[in-house]
């Protein structure tokens, strides 16, 4: 019998900025269907190593990603994306001189030759999952609210249909009600066979949205397991508050 | 006050700036994709014309020839420029100066190596495929090559907007400008889109160089001045907007234009320096506000 491969698995990862490497051999997994959960403190390394596992690479870089098996390490991040893996950078960053519309089309840019159908099922599945951007469709991104910002990054990434989805921080600076409507649709988007890795600062709001979670301290795994296991771990807040630094030698 | 002689300076200024706004529409193409100025920019328009003059006048080849040869040897300049000498510091997040002096440096080296190629002649006129004649519109007397020069923006620029805004790659130029990073997370390649604006920027440089040869004389001295002035339109202008560029570029031209008949020619280039000061000190961002002009 033969086990099928994850739909992302990062193995003894390790990259940095410059000379520097501020991520130490991480290694971790997310399946096809499942939400797993990355959390640190700020400095841990968290969107370093999205946005390296992304093929944004700031400094030397070492380690092995793989999509479905597939070796996609030392790729760019425009080979990435069409290998089927879309991260979501913090901070809701767009084309914000562009409408909402011509945002998500060129989330669909690689697929801009004779691929009409997949721009426009694209759309439509944008629109589906955020009304909100259907009625914004011509206003600029720059335009828009912090909560459609983030509605329109999120929809940006999935106009290709990527597999594995990457969100940095997609609660940072939203009010309740939007993150709710933000996590809404990244629920459905689990239940649709899609893969997500999270970076999440709402410790309990990460643990109770994912099937695992991963503690980064320092550049490092400090702590990973199923998240109804580690609800009651007092080690994960302790190292996510900063009040408690993991023993790395341990 | 003789109103035949404004209004012609007028004219003859919108024509001279129209010289100005192909090489401010140049820097703004690259601008927009890459937030580099390519100051080499006017030395590629003085290749253009220093081409153009070896192709018609020297080798006395056809018209269609010398253009075919134009606007395949100055984009090709251009491609190589960003390959060489723009795409390591684009490489290099958080380096934003590398590059200026090294498209300096580039376009210094354009000057030496045609002043090497060509020596150190005085201006010499170059052929013209339209009749030197004055074209009277009313009151108003310019000539052919003025007017060929004033077509040749307006249909530059209006291809330019439209491959802008209507093509994916011309929105895919206008993403790598708003967000480098996010472009390439979208499958866009930021090098490729380097590439493309710079040979559009070569492509801009060679037209310009080809309609405005005539006006202009075969002269190595010209980059460096219309690299200056391009660049004075661009900040009266405002940076990264096609239309501002546009306008600043007519602006400076009518300016110099009024300038010289009403003081002297020979400090014409204060009568550019005098409006950018003026218009900086009203709008800093320049006439056309931009995300990218409120950047800077």
């Amino acid at each position: 019998m033969t086990t099928e491969p994850p739909a992302l698995a990062v193995t003894d990862f390790s990259t940095g900025y410059g000379p520097m490497e501020v991520v130490h051999g991480v290694s971790l997994e997310v399946g096809t269907g499942e939400l797993v959960a990355l959390v640190g403190r700020n400095g841990a390394g968290k969107s370093t190593l999205l946005a390296a596992v992304a093929g944004v690479r700031r400094g030397p870089t070492s380690g092995r990603v793989a999509l479905d098996g597939e070796d996609v390490s030392g790729l760019r991040p425009a080979a990435v994306f069409v290998r089927g893996l879309a991260l979501v950078p913090e901070g809701h960053r767009l084309f914000t001189s562009m409408s909402v519309e011509e945002n998500l089309r060129l989330g669909a840019f690689p697929w801009r030759r004779g691929d009409r159908r997949r721009v426009d099922d694209g759309l439509s599945r944008a629109y589906d999952l955020f009304p909100d951007l259907s009625r914004a469709a011509r206003r600029a991104a720059g335009d828009l609210s912090g909560g459609q910002q983030q509605m329109l990054a999120v929809a940006q990434a999935l106009m290709a249909s990527p597999n594995v989805l990457l969100l940095d921080e997609p609660s940072s600076g939203l009010a309740p009600a939007v993150v709710d409507r933000i996590y809404e649709a990244m629920f459905r988007l689990r239940d649709t066979g899609h893969a997500l890795l999270v970076v999440e600062q709402d410790l309990e709001r990460a643990l109770r949205s994912s099937v695992r979670t991963y503690v980064m301290d320092r550049g490092a795994i400090a702590v990973a397991g199923p998240s109804t296991a580690l609800l009651d771990d007092e080690r994960v807040p302790a190292i996510v508050r900063g009040t408690a630094a993991f023993d790395h030698d341990q | 006050m003789d109103w035949r002689l404004l209004v012609n300076a007028i004219v003859t200024g919108l024509a001279i700036g129209a010289v100005y706004g192909l090489i401010a529409v140049g820097y703004t193409v690259v601008f927009n994709a890459t937030r580099v100025f390519n100051l080499a920019q006017g030395d590629l328009v003085m290749v253009g014309v220093l081409l153009t003059f070896w192709a018609l006048n020297v080798e006395h080849w056809p018209q269609a020839v010398a253009v075919a040869v134009v606007v395949v040897a100055v984009p090709t300049l251009a491609f190589v420029e960003e390959r060489l000498v723009v795409r390591p510091f684009l490489r290099r997040p958080g380096d934003n100066i590398g590059w200026f002096i090294s498209t300096l440096a580039f376009g210094l080296v354009l000057e030496t190596v045609v002043t090497l190629l060509y020596g150190n002649r005085p201006p010499v006129a170059v052929a013209s495929p339209l009749p030197k004649s004055a074209v009277h519109l009313g009151p108003i007397a310019t000539t052919p090559q003025l007017l060929l020069a004033l077509a040749t923006l307006v249909i530059s620029t209006v291809l330019v907007e439209a491959f802008y805004r209507r093509t994916w790659l011309g929105q895919a130029m206008r993403a790598t400008a708003d967000d480098r990073e996010v472009a390439a997370l979208r499958g866009i390649e930021p090098g490729r889109m380097s590439m493309l604006a710079f040979a559009i920027g070569g492509l801009l440089a060679a037209v310009g160089g080809y309609a405005v040869a005539p006006i202009v004389y075969a002269d190595v001295s010209i980059g460096l001045t219309y690299s200056i002035k391009g660049f004075i339109a661009l900040a009266v202008g405002g940076f990264g907007s096609i239309r501002g560029a546009i306008v600043g570029a007519l602006a400076i031209g009518v300016a110099e234009q009024v300038f010289d008949v009403y003081a002297d020619p020979r400090y014409e280039i204060l009568a550019g320096l005098g409006l950018l000061m003026v218009i900086l000190a009203v709008r800093p961002t320049g006439l056309f506000r931009t995300a990218v002009a409120r950047e800077i």
